[in-house]
């Protein structure tokens, strides 16, 4: 018997290589729901049930039929942002309270969506989370969403809303929020439970101790406006470059409200939603011109490429710039750098030439909606999808808007008494709608693009951020570019 | 035939010793190595494998993958950003490099040579950076490099040059230039604690006999001090050389890149093709990550050939 070294690494290199073999190909694709491994699914007296909520009668709750007795617990994967996590604990402990054989087992984290996307490529059901929240948005929540990894909430449209019978959710939230809320293939993968307003934000006290109009109400008041700013040596408008997508809260919406002008909006909706001529409508062309426009006059910070968004931020608060492109959870977020004397105030850029045309205000509705992740037991999703229809119950609502979420229920939102209970800066959002002939929009779209091509394209729009609000780059050779980009997306994917 | 027959049970013997010696061994080299070695192939080697394969598909991580042959490949050798990128490396390869090592040389020698009292509390304080999380050095570059209450032009104004709230990462012509100090600072300390552990070898009795012959310490350094030390000082710059190419967390965290992609390195670039906000393609990234690892084979190799192999024996 010869052990040299040689064979031995030999021999250990074939052990461990099927070895590694076995575990590359053990995780596989689980296409059937997840069992039930302890964590869900248990009955009062210790058995596995898994059943789907099946049980004698008396033993359910009568509002939803499910079982009183059946132990379940739901991972939630919590995304920890600008609002915080106190809404989420509220909404949990008054949840378990209500259903004591519910718990939940949370990992809460700002950057959840990184643990999810890989937990997501892993495809192991067992380990992914019940549920996830809020809003896995963007371009790879889109993509999972339309393969059909999560669970179709479009049902709970036609539920009743927990604290009010006879009230189908449908009909309980806020007109339009069917339209705004992001669909797949025409169903709903999350139900909206709160909405954010983006735009820009000021400190009122400021405004007024220096004079400046608050209320500018069309484009040549607006930058007049500006001007004033940039003469008493302050940065008009500040936005973090670190993440310049920043700039597109106080912009994007704005390709609506040329598009409504032109009377071409609807058009215009189902295009944008597709992804079609994302950088050639003259909509489109005509606001990135009016950003250059902006920029060359000097109406963006200085420096604005070093600045991540605390930076900016805190520009805001410590008056070294007027206005901060960012989202209505900012107050909630700076709320322990707030100065005494702050006054939240809120303002969209009119685009308008005339008063009596609408200012479009972009709000996202689905700040906090839960996902539910589509392989996993039936007793687990239908719990899940209880708890999102408690998050349109009132005492809830009231709760996230003391955190900053807006509430959507129709009865709370329009009682002015429950208004006043709103964070300064929701509440600045909707005087100015109110003021302004305003018009909430959304600029999620319903599609998203995963070749190289599309993430060039993105990226050199990205780019551009930093040039044009600096006012050294015409953007409209650079949206060209990026359009022909997108052209060759869209002809690969048919 | 006594004395073959009181041969014939001692062979026995002596292959039951040998044998039993030889099995001693080899679960000693399967205890000693097999662990790490298992490690090694299972996160190390298996992982990269896997990204050799991923390089060939188009995958998001979410939908079934496309295989697409050589498809990313081609795209990378297409790619402006790609070769963008690999130019900003090569700014920082050649500049980091250089700008750690001989600061390095000089202040080992400094605290090795003249023998201050204080030379371990010095070595501490150079070394500190090394132990402080990325992260850290990161945020505080950023601050010192804050327009408006920023220490470095805080430190400008004390001597009256006002530069009107210079923000130092936030224009493409000072942004790339601005991350070399914190990439420097935060690996000297590092480099003089193994020059000076490497300096300590060389007799002193080399030291004496140049003082003797009247040798300044410039002279000492250069003529006695680099040349034993050489294969040191070679080796080191292979780590930075290669440590510079692929990292990209100070990019990350202070500039993400920007202004506008003049501080974007390769390995940024990669990474947000695979994890970015706006796109999800494992498979080009993994293309760029295989490009990469060619590169770094390459700059290996190169830097093996180029570099000086001489070195004075004593």
């Amino acid at each position: 018997m010869n052990h040299s070294p040689k064979k031995l690494m030999a021999g250990m290199l074939a052990i461990v290589l099927m070895f590694t073999l076995l575990v590359g190909c053990s995780g596989g694709n689980n296409n059937t729901p997840a069992e039930n491994k302890g964590n869900t699914g248990e009955k009062g007296n210790g058995g596995n049930s898994g059943n789907g909520g099946n049980a004698a009668e008396g033993e359910v709750y009568p509002e939803n039929g499910l079982s009183k007795t059946e132990k379940i617990t739901i991972k939630w994967g919590y995304w920890e942002n600008g609002y915080g996590r106190a809404w989420m604990d509220h909404a949990v402990e008054k949840f378990t309270e209500k259903y004591p054989n519910v718990t939940f087992d949370i990992t809460s984290s700002p950057v959840i969506r990184d643990l999810i996307s890989t937990k997501m490529a892993a495809k192991n059901d067992d380990d992914m989370f019940d549920i996830i929240s809020p809003s896995f948005n963007g371009d790879e929540g889109t993509i999972a969403q339309k393969a059909g990894l999560f669970e179709d909430m479009s049902d709970l449209w036609e539920r009743d809303v927990p604290d009010a019978p006879g009230l189908k959710l449908k009909d309980a939230v806020l007109d339009n929020t069917m339209e705004y809320a992001q669909k797949i293939d025409g169903k709903f993968y999350q139900i909206p439970m709160g909405a954010y307003a983006l735009g820009l934000f000021y400190d009122k006290a400021f405004f007024k101790e220096k004079g400046w109009n608050e209320n500018p109400k069309n484009y040549d008041e607006f930058l007049a406006l500006m001007e004033t700013i940039k003469n008493d040596g302050i940065a008009p408008i500040t936005y973090p470059g670190v993440y310049a997508t920043y700039i597109n809260f106080a912009f994007l919406i704005k390709q609506f409200e040329l598009a409504d002008k032109a009377g071409n909006i609807e058009q215009y909706t189902k295009d944008f939603r597709q992804g079609i001529n994302m950088y050639s409508a003259p909509e489109v062309k005509e606001y990135w011109t009016r950003m250059y426009e902006m920029g060359k006059k000097g109406y963006f910070v200085e420096g604005a490429a070093a600045l991540n968004h605390t930076q900016s931020q805190m520009q805001l608060l410590q008056h070294k710039a007027a206005l901060a492109s960012t989202g209505d959870w900012v107050e909630n977020e700076m709320k322990d750098a707030i100065p005494e004397g702050f006054e939240w105030g809120f303002m969209a850029i009119p685009f308008v030439d005339v008063t009596q045309n609408k200012v479009w205000v972009e709000n996202g509705i689905g700040a906090g909606s839960l996902m539910i992740w589509k392989n996993k037991p039936e007793n687990v999703k239908k719990w899940a999808k209880e708890f999102a229809l408690f998050l349109m119950t009132n005492d809830i609502q009231a709760v996230n808007g003391e955190n900053g979420i807006s509430p959507i229920r129709k009865d709370f939102a329009e009682n002015e008494a429950n208004l006043a209970k709103l964070q300064a800066a929701p509440k600045a959002v909707l005087e100015y709608v109110k003021n302004n002939n305003g018009q909430f929009a959304t600029g999620v779209r319903d599609v998203a693009f995963a070749s190289p091509d599309a993430a060039k394209a993105t990226k050199m729009i990205e780019e551009l951020i930093i040039e044009v609000t600096a006012g050294k780059k015409d953007p409209l050779p650079v949206l060209e570019e990026a359009d022909k980009l997108m052209k060759k997306v869209l002809e690969s994917e048919k | 035939m006594a004395q073959i027959g009181a041969s014939v049970p001692a062979t026995p013997k002596k292959v039951s010793t040998l044998s039993k010696r030889k099995v001693q061994t080899t679960i000693f080299i399967l205890l000693a190595l097999g662990p790490s070695y298992c490690g090694y192939l299972l996160f190390t080697l298996y992982p990269n494998i896997l990204s050799a394969y991923y390089s060939l598909l188009e995958w998001n991580g979410i939908t079934d993958p496309k295989f697409v042959w050589f498809d990313n490949y081609k795209y990378l050798f297409q790619d402006e950003y790609v070769w963008r990128a690999l130019g900003h490396n090569l700014i920082l390869m050649v500049t980091v490099p250089i700008l750690t090592i001989i600061p390095s040389i000089f202040l080992a020698y400094l605290l090795n040579v003249k023998g201050y009292k204080e030379s371990p509390l010095y070595k501490v304080i150079y070394f500190l950076p090394n132990v402080l999380a990325v992260i850290v050095i990161a945020l505080m570059w950023s601050f010192i490099y804050d327009g408006s209450n920023g220490l470095l032009n805080a430190i400008l104004n004390l001597f009256g040059i006002d530069n009107n709230d210079f923000y130092w990462l936030g224009s493409k012509k000072t942004a790339i230039w601005a991350l070399l100090p914190p990439l420097i600072w935060g690996g000297v300390g590092f480099y003089v604690v193994i020059f000076m552990n490497a300096m300590k070898s060389i007799p002193p009795s080399l030291y004496e006999a140049a003082i003797l012959d009247g040798a300044s310490h410039m002279t000492r350094l250069r003529k006695i001090t680099i040349p034993l030390i050489n294969p040191i000082v070679r080796i080191s710059t292979l780590f930075l050389v290669l440590g510079v190419f692929k990292g990209f967390e100070i990019m990350l965290i202070m500039t993400n890149g920007g202004p506008a992609g003049s501080t974007e390195v390769i390995g940024l670039y990669m990474f947000n093709m695979a994890f970015g906000k706006s796109s999800h393609n494992y498979g080009y990234a993994s293309a760029i990550g295989m490009f990469l690892f060619v590169v770094l084979v390459i700059a290996k190799l190169l830097i093996d050939r180029l570099s000086s192999k001489d070195h004075a024996e004593f």
